[in-house]
């Protein structure tokens, strides 16, 4: 069973952002998301789990071993799909796909061939394995990303965003494909699309700010708030007056037709009506009220 | 627009980078302006003439910011992925190029203005009243800037942007900039520069294209200054006029014309990366299982692998990729213009054989430079290739060792620079057939990746570990650069870095001698090679600690790991400080001083001369060492009675013994090599003792040899009696450069004697009796001077007898595997000693030698010895093409490999027989002057007279008067430097009068009087005046002259030598 422990990670930049703030996780085998806006602080959490940035304060422990000092023993078993990357040019898939297969370790030749064609064949790259990764689209690299993640045999495979750029059958073929390897490995996914989460992931982080908000299955996430979401359809003009008396967590257009969705402890009339709720709800909630919870502690 | 050009200064405002530039520039300027050692004889400092020369060598420093400016400012949309957003601006072709061309070439002028300020700056501090300065003008800098400088930084701005513009790729920017240099490089080799050493006379034509076509002005500068007097060099500005004016425009309008005509197909294009897409597959079922795979990321098969994956992968781009075609073909474009240069020699010389030797010392003179500018720039693109392609987060997940890393990186610079030197093989070999001497040495040519491929390595190795070192990539290039400009380049050497401790990974010197290859050199490269390695590794061992962040604590391995390399550069460092016994050239004037302080007082005292040398030389060339014993008979030939005398070892070799029964040694200073001896009993006037002799010598390596004392492996060639001990005062001791001297408050020497100077009668040649015996190992003969009366073999060695009869105490030995080819004159044996190799001109000198010979004794009288030899010698010694000695004449190697077959250029074999063999009239034993104003003429244009004469009687008038033209050139070009003299009193030093202005003064006696009038009064000269008559002057000559020309030539032949 793989196990790592992040306590108290903490990065504040050189002009004063904070960008990582006291974070503690606890992460075993299994699909774990990481879900939060854009700028929450996801990719520099990953970056630094990966060794390529040093926190400022905090432990990293993975399988007993302290990653931070030691960042070799992780990249030893780890698989990593950036955020975003470049690819040198001039050289084919198969090309870097060799070369990383042999910096992860993958010394037998036939081995790392058979490895290479059947992740080029999964990533549906396979037609194109002889074509210079810097002509590839941004889908295709995306997929070339997804391959290299997952050479060799690692214990723990970071992914962060990884279905942007993908059309929604790619998506699906990428998600079956981390299910397939997910179970008795760590996975991390980060992500800003609720329903990847709500798909692959056993448990699940939401961050903010640096922060952690929450840190819950998500099954019991969405139980915990069961009840205490509303909605009403309202008039556009008046959305003002709705944001200054409820807590919004989320407005929708449906053809013209403005309807809100807030949370409340308790009924709060007015129009509104109970709707289920769902792991969207579980998130703009979390999100609003760490907001809130700031605002007070001012 | 002007914002724009703000904005564009802004970026540049806020980097210290851009300060250090402009500090470094004016720095630069500085050091050069206060440089003592970069300058040219005769001509002030601050002259427009040699303001132009810098001021134009060094507008191609420009070209490093401009390469920089130009791959930061015209590339920075591109970097930064900000193109489509800035080309959807409403800014306009017209703005956007503009402001960026006026904020790289604003900048590049900037820099060149600090530079200029800084030498200005550096020659106000530097001036004294001196002779060495002029007045100083502003507008003399000004001047030069405006016509020489600014129009070629205009063009190489305009050249390097127009590629940045069209190719938007780094590293073509980085080659152009190398290929213009390399453009310079090659107008170098058409234009006659003053200050290259070795430069033939260039065709007339030649330089007159050069002048027109040449970007850098250069070539136009230098032809219109070529026969400039001093006077002229030191206070004239260029003209605006013929070439220089055509020139300038020329180079102006390419520069705009280029300009519109990149504005003109200038595009806000991005480049695109996609490729088109096939026909998007049906998605397919996978049919291969996907499973972990188990890896192995310890231990060394792991440690191997991954450098052997990043090499693979560097080298598949970086060899496929434009920039690095590119480098092979500029590389190979200037290599060979360099080998047709050296084949092809200079208007004067027929062509060169194209062997081996000559294609491996081309490639040794031209590929380092162009392998270091390389390198520098491979070096940062490879090391910074991950982070720039965005790679590295993908790559720096993996669990590579730095260690790794880092030596991938170097291989693959190792890789590339296998890859150079193979292709200049190549060319060298293509030379050779296209130039049918297909002789392939390969042994030698393979040789090159160990003696150019060594340094490249060690050089490419430290610019990489500084790469990984600075967090800035031009940080590294800058401080790589500086620090090979000081320790591996010739500059660095004039700027006080010649101390081998402080040069590092220097290549192997294009010294490859047909007879002697390499020589001890391998040895002395070897040493050097072990302590600059040591000194990377130690370096890049460090680099990798600091990498991994582990230099705190270390472990006991990384310690035994330091600690190999350490020990290494310590006994290595050790070994060349304690055996590098050469001076600094300032200790050395130091000693000079004071050896006049302490002795000067002996030049009054009377000293015996040498009348009898007895002596027995034994070479061993194989050990570059030789042992001599001798001993000398004194006699006191003064008026005056001796009790006192003092004795000169040369400080070179070590004096093992010196003694004699009639001396006492009184004082022996070691320091100074002088022995004072006092007389057992008094000498009277005709006395004489003997004293006995040991000394010997042994090249070391690091020390490496002097011209004169080479006992090299083969071809070894020593003046030796240089190394004998003499007697008395020696006046070559002396400091002669008079700036010096005033420098040190020495009074000044005394003038040179005038030429009717009293001589004393009798005179005392000093003439001796010469009795040598020199030995040599089993496969090499000995040549000495005078008659062999004897040889044999002994004891696995050869033997040879040499003796003459008065003759100066001036004698030579060499030692070759020599093979010989004999023939005669009359009763004169003639006996040529060649490499066995270097047949091809042999009976063509035969024949130069017998006409000679027959000449000479027509004219001029007997022949005075029964034989007379040829003795070929290696190029490890230079400074001369020949030598004379009585009856042996010493020619280096190079001009057996001319190709007379070929027809061009001027018989240098009948040129050199008529001259150096003339000498055994004109000097040597027979017409010795004393030394004084015009003694010169008298050895040395007579002997050019006699080369003239000889060569007009071969290939009749036009050909003569061609040589005539080359001369009156050669004198014309050098006459600033030299000072100009009359040939009747001129200083006997002055090679360009007595040599150039002479033979071109003898043409003009020849018209006026006539060639069989010249001989009648040089025959009465040297009959009345050779060796045991009272020596002779130019005034006798003049007499001679007079006697055989009409009443009204007498003021024609009296200006021929006095003007």
């Amino acid at each position: 069973m793989n196990k790592l422990v992040i306590e108290n990670l903490s990065k504040t930049y050189g002009n004063g952002v904070r960008s990582m703030s006291d974070i503690s996780l606890e992460i075993g085998n299994g699909m774990f998301g990481l879900l939060g806006p854009n700028g929450a602080g996801k990719s520099t959490l990953m970056k630094t789990i990966v060794g390529l940035q040093k926190p400022d304060a905090g432990s990293i422990v993975f399988n007993g071993v302290n990653i931070v000092e030691e960042s070799g023993f992780l990249k030893k078993q780890l698989g990593y799909l950036p955020q975003d990357f470049g690819v040198y040019p001039s050289l084919s898939a198969v090309d870097l796909l060799d070369h990383l297969a042999i910096l992860k370790g993958i010394s037998d030749k036939k081995v790392r061939r058979e490895q290479i064609l059947a992740l080029l064949e999964k990533t549906n790259l396979i037609d194109h394995q002889h074509q210079a990764v810097i002509t590839y689209s941004g889908g295709m690299r995306q997929r070339f990303g997804v391959a290299q993640a997952l050479l060799g045999s690692p214990n723990m495979i970071i992914v962060d965003e990884p279905t942007a750029g993908l059309d929604p059958e790619e998506r699906n073929r990428f998600n079956n494909l981390l299910s397939e390897i997910g179970e008795n490995i760590i996975v991390i996914l980060s992500t800003h699309l609720v329903e990847d989460v709500r798909n692959l992931c056993t448990r699940m982080a939401i961050i903010n700010k640096g922060e952690v908000l929450l840190c819950d299955r998500p099954e019991e996430a969405i139980q915990k708030i069961q009840g205490k979401i509303w909605k009403k359809q309202i008039d556009k003009t008046r959305l003002s007056h709705y944001q200054s008396a409820y807590e919004i967590i989320s407005t929708q257009l449906q053809s013209g037709q403005m309807s809100v969705k807030i949370y409340s402890d308790e009924n709060p009339h007015d129009g509104f009506e109970a709707t289920e709720a769902d792991l969207e709800a579980v998130y703009f909630s979390t999100l609003i009220h760490g907001q809130l919870s700031k605002f007070s502690q001012k | 627009m002007r914002h724009l050009i703000v904005f564009e200064w802004t970026f540049y405002i806020r980097k210290i980078s851009f300060y250090v530039l402009l500090l470094g520039f004016l720095a630069f300027g500085l050091l050069v302006g206060t440089s003592a050692r970069i300058g040219f004889p005769n001509i002030t400092y601050n002259s427009p003439y040699a303001i132009n020369y810098f001021f134009g060598l060094f507008s191609l420093a420009s070209l490093f910011p401009i390469v920089l400016m130009a791959s930061q400012s015209l590339m920075r949309e591109q970097d930064h992925r900000f193109e489509q957003i800035l080309y959807t601006t409403s800014i306009t072709n017209r703005d956007y190029f503009a402001s960026r061309f006026s904020v790289v070439f604003g900048i590049s002028i900037l820099s060149f203005l600090l530079f200029m300020v800084g030498y200005m700056m550096g020659h106000l501090m530097k001036m004294d009243g001196s002779e060495q300065w002029g007045v100083f003008q502003i507008h003399y800098y000004f001047h030069s800037f405006l016509v020489i400088v600014l129009p070629n930084i205009l063009l190489c701005t305009v050249l390097i942007c127009c590629v940045a513009w069209f190719s938007k790729n780094k590293m073509l920017i980085y080659l152009s900039g190398l290929g213009i240099y390399i453009l310079y490089m090659v107008f170098t080799i058409f234009s006659k520069n003053p200050l290259m050493s070795g430069s033939e006379p260039i065709s007339e034509t030649a330089m007159a294209l050069s002048a027109k076509i040449d970007p850098f002005g250069m070539a136009a500068f230098f032809h219109q200054t070529n026969h400039w007097t001093a006077e002229q060099r030191n206070t004239e500005v260029l003209h605006l006029s013929g070439n220089v004016l055509f020139n300038r425009m020329m180079v102006v309008g390419l520069a705009f014309g280029l300009l519109i005509l990149a504005y003109r197909f200038f595009r806000f294009n991005i480049k695109s990366r996609y490729k088109s897409q096939k026909n998007k597959p049906v998605l397919q079922e996978s049919t291969r299982a996907f499973s972990p795979a188990s890896t192995q990321t310890s231990g060394s098969f792991y440690f191997l692998s991954t450098i052997r994956s990043f090499l693979k992968i560097d080298l598949k781009s970086t060899i496929k990729s434009i920039p690095f075609v590119l480098l092979v073909v500029m590389t190979l474009f200037i290599l060979a213009m360099e080998i047709y240069g050296a084949i092809e020699g200079g208007v004067r010389l027929p062509q060169y054989f194209a062997t081996t030797a000559l294609m491996t010392n081309t490639i040794l003179a031209t590929m380092p430079f162009i392998l270091i500018l390389a390198m520098l720039f491979y070096s940062s693109e490879l090391v910074w290739k991950s982070k720039t392609f965005n790679f590295s987060f993908l790559e720096e997940s993996t669990p590579f060792s730095n260690a790794a890393l880092l030596i991938s990186k170097a291989l693959t610079l190792l890789v590339i620079i296998l890859i150079l030197i193979g292709f200049c093989i190549g060319m060298g070999v293509i030379f050779q057939v296209i130039y049918q001497h297909p002789i392939f040495e390969w042994k030698v040519y393979l040789s090159l990746f160990y003696f150019v491929g060594i340094p490249a390595f060690i050089c490419s190795l430290l610019m990489t570990s500084l790469q990984f070192l600075f967090p800035n990539k031009y940080f590294a290039m800058a401080v790589s650069g500086i620090f090979l400009l000081f320790t591996n380049t010739s500059l660095g050497k004039s700027f006080g870095f010649s101390h081998p401790l402080t040069r590092f990974a220097n290549f192997m010197p294009d010294a490859y001698s047909d007879l002697n290859g390499f020589g001890y050199l391998p040895n002395a490269f070897a040493l050097k090679m072990a302590y600059a390695f040591s000194f990377v590794m130690l370096l890049s061992i460090l680099t990798i600690l600091m990498m991994n962040k582990a230099l705190i604590k270390m472990q006991w391995r990384t310690g035994l790991a330091l600690a190999l390399p350490m020990i290494l550069l310590g006994s290595a460092g050790f070994y060349l400080s304690k055996n590098y016994t050469k001076n600094s050239e300032e200790a050395e004037l130091d000693w000079a001083q004071n050896y006049e302080a302490t002795y000067g007082h002996f030049k009054s005292i009377s000293q015996p001369t040498i009348t009898d040398v007895k002596t027995t030389i034994d070479l061993y060339p194989e050990r570059n060492a030789y042992h001599i014993t001798g001993k000398y008979i004194l006699v006191n030939k003064t008026p005056e009675v001796i009790s006192e005398i003092l004795i000169n070892s040369a400080l070179d070799v070590s004096m093992l013994i010196l003694n004699s029964s009639d001396l006492i040694l009184k004082n022996k200073d070691e320091k100074f090599g002088q022995y004072l001896f006092k007389t057992k009993k008094e000498m009277l006037p005709n006395d004489s003792l003997e004293i006995n002799f040991e000394f010997e010598y042994q090249i070391t390596p690091i020390n490496g040899h002097q011209s004169f004392n080479a006992i090299v492996d083969n071809g070894a060639f020593m003046r030796i009696s240089n190394y004998f001990p003499t007697i008395g005062y020696q006046l070559d001791h002396e400091i002669s450069d008079e700036i010096e001297r005033k420098k040190r408050a020495m009074a000044a020497l005394p003038e040179l004697d005038s030429v009717d100077a009293p001589i004393e009668n009798p005179y005392n040649y000093q003439f001796i009796n010469l009795n040598v015996l020199v030995s040599t190992s089993a496969d090499q003969s000995a040549i000495s001077v005078g008659e062999l009366t004897d040889h044999y073999s002994k004891n696995d060695r050869n033997y040879f007898h040499f003796r003459a009869e008065n003759i100066p105490f001036r004698f030579a030995i060499s030692s070759a595997k020599y093979a010989v080819q004999k023939s005669n004159y009359g009763d004169v044996s003639i006996e040529i000693f060649h490499d066995p190799k270097h047949h091809q001109n042999i009976g063509h000198l035969i024949k130069s030698i017998q006409k000679t010979l027959a000449y000479c004794e027509n004219n001029f009288g007997k022949y005075p010895y029964k034989t007379i030899r040829f003795a070929e010698i290696s190029s490890f010694t230079r400074g001369f093409a020949a030598t004379a000695y009585p009856a042996t004449i010493y020619i280096n190697e190079k001009q057996f490999h001319l190709n007379l077959t070929g027809g061009e250029g001027q018989d240098v074999i009948n040129e050199l027989a008529g001259h150096e063999l003339s000498h055994q009239w004109w000097g040597n034993a027979q017409l010795r002057p004393v030394f004084r104003q015009g003694s010169g003429v008298l050895t040395e244009t007579l002997a050019q007279y006699t080369q003239l004469m000889l060569y007009k009687n071969e290939y009749g008038e036009a050909k003569m008067l061609e040589m005539v033209e080359v001369y009156r050139d050669m004198y014309e070009s050098s006459k600033a430097f030299s000072g100009e003299e009359a040939l009747y009193s001129a200083d006997p030093n002055n090679a360009n009068v007595i040599y150039n202005k002479g033979l071109v003064k003898m043409y003009a006696l020849y018209l006026l009087i006539g060639e069989a009038k010249i001989n009648v009064a040089l025959r009465s000269l040297l009959e009345g005046h050779r060796f045991p008559l009272g020596p002779a002057t130019t005034r006798d000559l003049l007499e001679e002259l007079r006697k055989v020309s009409r009443v009204e030539q007498y003021g024609e032949v009296e200006r021929i030598f006095k003007l």
